[in-house]
Formats: C-alpha cells, structure tokens, sequence
C-alpha cells in the first residue's frame, strides 16, 4: 500500500472535518472575491449615477438652451445698434433721433460675417401726433432684415412691411377699432392695415410698423436710419463686451443696448445651473469616494475577520485531527514512515482543502455576484487565482503547527500506553 | 540472530530520573521463539521499544544480524525497521478507516512496493480472517482485530517478530491461536521477542527471560 492510498481513504473516513475545513477555506475566498464584486458593484452604481446626473444636466441645459431661443425670438430682438452721437436723452424722452447711420455702414454690417449677432433689422423710429389717433404715435420703418452672413442665420423674426401697408399697435387697434383691410390716413397717404400686432406693455403698442422707404418719407428724414435691431446669439447673452469688440472692427462709434432682461435672466440662470450640476457632481463624486473608502475598509475588516477566524477554525481543526490520530501516526511511524512523511502526509490534507475550498468559494463569490448584485466579469482570472494561492497559504500555513506537532510525536511514548 | 548488549535506560523528566534498564544482556539466536517476563512497570515493553529502535538506550549496543540498529541514522533505522521487524501489541493500533485487508498491506507503506494481494489472502487464510476482509477495525471481535495486526506484522515476511503483551486482551482461544502463530514463526526460522507478564503465555515459549533488577536473567 502507497501513502496515498491510505490519505484518500483517511480523507474519506473523516470527511465532515474535511468538509469542514473546506467550508472554511471556501469562507476565506468567498470571502474576499465577493467583497471585490461588492465594491465593483458600488463603483459601477457611482458611474451609472454620475451618468445619470451628467445626461440630466445635458438635458436641463438644453431645455434651458431652447428655452432661451424660443424666448428672446418671442421677444424679439434684444440689441440696439446706435451712431455713437445719437442723443440718449431725446430718444428715450420724445423718440426723435439726432444721429443717423450711413448706407455704408449698414451695408457693412450686413457683409462683415458678424459671429456675437444673429439678425440685424435696420429701422426708422420717429415720433409723430396722428390726427386721427388724437395723440403720438411711433412711426417704425422697416425694410426687412438685412442679410447677415452667420452660420446661425435663421427665419428672418421680423417679416418685412411692403410699401402703403402698416401693422398697427394694439392699444391703436383697441382705440380705433380698426379691423385688418381698414383705410387708415398719416399726414395725408392712406395705408392699409396688414396686421395688428399683439400686446407689448411697451411703446410698441403705440407703434405703426411700416415699409422704411414711407417711414422715412413721412417722417421727413429721406435715406435716414435711426438704429439697427438685432438678436444676439447665446455665446454673447449677458455680456456684451464681445459685440463691442466685434462691432469695433467694422463701424466706429456703435452704442450697443441691451433691452431683453428676462432673455438676460434666462441666460445667467442657465450658466448658474451649470455650474450647480457641476458642484452637485462634485459632491456626489466626493461623497460616493467617502463611502467608498468607508466600504473598502468594513470589506479589508470583514475579510481580515474571516481569514483570521478561518485560520484558528483550520488550526483547531487539524489540531483535533492530529490529536485523534496519535495512535495511526505512532504505528506509521513503527512501520518505518519518517517523521517528515508524517509531516507531509499531514500537510498535504491542508493544500488539498486549501485548493478545493479556494476553488469552491470562488465560485460561490462569482455566482452569489452574478446573482445578488448582478455583477459579472469582476473576477478576472489571475485574480482568482491570486486569491486560491491566497487560501491555500492560509490553510497550509494554519495548518503548520499541527502538522509540525504530529511530526514530532514520539512513537515509543504512545504505543508504551496501555 | 539478536545481540542486546548492555542496554541502559533512563527516563528523564524535568523533576525526577528513572532507571529502569541497567545493562540488559541477552543473545537471541534465529528459530527461538522468547519471551521476557516480569512484572508490570518492570521495562518489558521499554526493551521492546528498544528492539524495535523506537527508543533510544542511554548505553548499549541492538545487533541485529550484526548490525548496530542505533548506529544507523534515524530514516536508515526505519527503513531497516520495515524491513525486518513486525511488531504486535496489546492495544492493536490498527487504522480505524482502513478494512482488514488494507490493514495488513499497511505493513508496506514504507517500503514503497506494490500490494501484494496474494501475500494477504496467505495470511488471511491462514488467521482465518478472510471474510473480514473488508471490514473495517470497529466492526471487528478483539480477537480478529489481534489476528489482522498479527497478519500485518507477518506481511513483510521479517526476521524478527517483536510483540507487547499480544495476548493480553484475548480471549484463551485467540491467545492460543496468536501463540501458535509465533510458535509456527520460529519453526520457520524466524525470531520471536514477545514480553509478557502472564507466566501461561510465557510457557509457550522457547526460552524465558526475566527482568530482575533492572537486568535480563535466563530463567
Ligand atoms: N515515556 C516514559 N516516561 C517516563 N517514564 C516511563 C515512560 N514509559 C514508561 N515509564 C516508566 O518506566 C517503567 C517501565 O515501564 P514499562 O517498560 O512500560 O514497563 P512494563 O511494560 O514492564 O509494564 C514504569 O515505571 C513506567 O512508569
Ligand atoms: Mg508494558
């Protein structure tokens, strides 16, 4: 008969302590690969997360993106263009003009390839007593948007007003109940009413848009523009330094007003909420490494915990089976075994268990991953196979001292006990 | 043929010596079935253990066919032990897990050769254990137990057959049996050491030794 005979078979005869052992072996690399899957499962959970919170910014910011553009286009234009000489004062306080742009100017506005504005409407605004209204009126004129080379050139906001039409301000409709079709007379031309533009709350309401040419003429101011509106694009909104600085290079002495302050609003609170998403990340990225941190050190105590308690199991375990084989180990001895075969013989048993039960929790790790936390391809196999060698050094190693001590058993002592 | 010459042994622990061998001399030639008689605590199975090389002697000298047992080193020693000695003892030491046939062919585990299955059922036959042969120790009567660990010390067919009170727990219809088998040993040529203190097995014997004071005496 071999050794290894009479090691499976005494692997056989005492195979609830074997199973035992190999449990808590298993325990060990259970132990440790399900603890790696937890914590991919919590990285993979903080990636979805901040995912999930960067497609909601994305999502806001374009909502609020769109919002902007429907926003400021209902509102119209938000920026007005000025001759640098143009006296404030009067404008705001009988809507007359003293300084006019030139031809030229505006042609070059139009051809200059502008990027910080998006529609540019030349116009004539002069203030008039209507005779038929009983007050003032604001004669607007308008030719129609110049074409502006921009890639973000789109439908014109402002169709253009052909000659002896006129779109009239709702507080005017209101008063004279003027109908769309109805003959209205201006310093004596009649015009026809085209549309009646919905309430403004502003000066608009008291406004007639109509063609440039019969604003101009009407007002007695020939070939004269008074001001250029136009619609910034998004990237200047807010901060108008960068149209200053563009205008700058094409036509001197431009003042630049802004006047849409909700479209301004829009604006600022979209910037604020990206910066928010990016704060609210930051903290969900900081607060997620904390308790990551906090995870990984309960999985390094847990796993210490159960390595040192698999340890002592498999020490007292082989301890007890030492003991329980005094007898076999002392009469192998006098059947001419040395004392390292016994020690051998002994240690074997601890590689063996250390192996099946390495192998055997690995595989509960996985599955119990796949299955609990749905995780799979965590445990690479070199890692497995890290953590196998892992146990069975921690099985043969707790084993050691047990083994050791059945080695050294002295024959003589117990085949001499009756 | 077996020499012990001059065999000294002490047992030490950390509070007390004792002496329990004082030059122990005898001179076994092959054929002789002996036993060593006296009473219990007297250093019977110490001598043994002794014989057998499982104990070291302060001083003396084990010759077993001319050769020096304790001047072999410690795995030369146990291979010579599985070579030529086969030991019984009183308690058996059979291998709880293993059935009786595995029990005898247990015998080779050092040697490292091939079961020889038909060496066993020799054996068996003639212990009368064959149908017990797979069985495993705790199924077994005490005195099938005794014949398979008589089996097992015969299976390797050794010169010297070393044996601590074997019939101590048996029944007389074993005892006889197992005594029978030394006797049938020794006819054969080969050597029985057997120790004892039951003065109807020693009668078996060839020739009687007695430990008196601490030394061999030819009775
Ligand atoms: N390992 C030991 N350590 C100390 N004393 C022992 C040991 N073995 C035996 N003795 C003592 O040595 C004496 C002889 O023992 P032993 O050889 O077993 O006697 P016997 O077999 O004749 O009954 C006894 O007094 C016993 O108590
Ligand atoms: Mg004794």
């Amino acid at each position: 008969m071999r050794a290894g005979h009479l090691f499976i078979r005494e692997l056989r005869f005492r195979r609830v302590s074997v199973v035992l052992a190999i449990v808590a072996a298993a325990a060990v690399s259970a132990c440790v690969v399900g603890a790696r899957s937890f914590l991919a499962a919590h990285d993979a959970e903080t990636e979805k997360l901040i995912a999930a919170l960067e497609e909601r910014a994305a999502d806001r910011m374009a909502q609020l993106r769109d919002d902007a553009r429907v926003f400021s286009k209902n509102l119209g234009f938000n920026i007005l263009l000025l001759p640098g000489d143009q006296d404030a004062g009067r404008l705001y306080a009988e809507n007359r003009s003293t300084a006019f742009f030139t031809r030229k100017q505006v042609q070059a506005l139009g051809s200059a390839e502008l990027a910080t504005l998006n529609h540019l409407l030349p116009m004539l605004r002069h203030q008039i007593h209507w005779d038929q209204y009983d007050g003032n009126v604001i004669l607007v004129g308008i030719e129609g948007e110049i074409y502006i080379k921009s890639p973000n050139f789109q439908k014109p906001i402002e169709e253009r007003v052909d000659a002896g039409m006129v779109h009239i301000g709702n507080a005017i409709h209101k008063r004279l109940k003027l109908q769309i079709g109805a003959q209205l007379e201006i310093e004596g031309e009649t015009f026809t009413v085209k549309r009646v533009l919905p309430q403004k709350g502003n000066i608009d309401d008291i406004s007639l848009l109509m063609n440039l040419g019969d604003a101009q003429r009407l007002s007695g101011q020939p070939g004269k523009i008074s001001g250029v509106l136009a619609l910034s694009c998004n990237c200047a909104a807010g901060d108008l330094d960068p149209i200053r600085q563009e205008l700058e290079r094409v036509v001197q002495d431009v003042q630049v007003v802004e006047f849409s302050v909700r479209a301004q609003a829009r604006q600022r609170a979209r910037s604020a909420i990206g910066k928010r998403t990016k704060e609210e990340m930051q903290d969900i990225t900081e607060s997620r490494a904390i308790l990551r941190s906090h995870v990984a050190q309960f999985a390094t105590l847990l796993v210490s915990l159960v390595v040192v308690g698999a340890a002592i199991f498999l020490t007292v375990l082989t301890f007890a089976s030492v003991r329980e084989r005094r007898s076999e180990v002392a009469l192998l001895r006098a059947l001419g075994l040395g004392s390292l075969s016994i020690f051998a013989l002994m240690l074997y048993k601890a590689v063996l268990t250390g192996l099946a039960g390495g192998i055997f929790g690995c595989l509960v790790g996985v599955l119990a991953g796949r299955w609990i936390l749905g995780i799979s391809a965590t445990a690479t196999t070199p890692f497995m196979l890290s953590v196998i060698s892992a146990t069975v050094a921690i099985a043969t190693l707790a084993s050691a001292l047990p083994a050791l001590m059945a080695a050294r058993i002295d024959p003589a002592v117990i085949l001499n006990q009756e | 043929m077996i020499d012990i010459q001059k065999i000294t042994k002490t047992y030490r622990s950390e509070t007390k010596e004792l002496l329990v061998l004082k030059e122990a001399t005898a001179s076994i030639k092959p054929g002789t079935f002996a036993a060593i008689c006296g009473p219990s605590g007297c250093g019977k199975s110490t001598l043994l253990l002794v014989l057998g090389g499982l104990l070291h002697p302060d001083t003396g000298r084990v010759m077993i066919d001319g050769e020096d047992l304790f001047a072999l080193s410690s795995e030369r020693r146990a291979l010579r032990r599985a070579q030529l000695l086969g030991f019984v003892f009183q308690r058996f030491h059979l291998i709880p897990y293993l059935t009786v046939e595995e029990n005898i062919e247990a015998a080779a585990i050092a040697l490292r050769g091939s079961t020889d299955q038909v060496r066993a059922k020799e054996l068996m036959d003639q212990l009368n254990i064959t149908d017990r042969r797979t069985h495993v120790p705790g199924k077994l009567s005490v005195g099938e137990q005794q014949r398979t660990a008589l089996a097992r010390a015969l299976y390797n067919r050794p010169r010297v057959l070393l044996a601590d009170e074997p019939t101590g727990n048996l029944d007389p219809e074993n005892a006889e049996i197992v005594l029978n088998a030394f006797s049938d040993f020794a006819n054969a040529g080969g050597t029985v050491i057997m120790v004892t203190h039951h003065p109807e097995a020693a009668e078996q014997a060839d020739t009687q030794w007695w430990i008196k004071n601490k030394t061999l005496v030819k009775g």
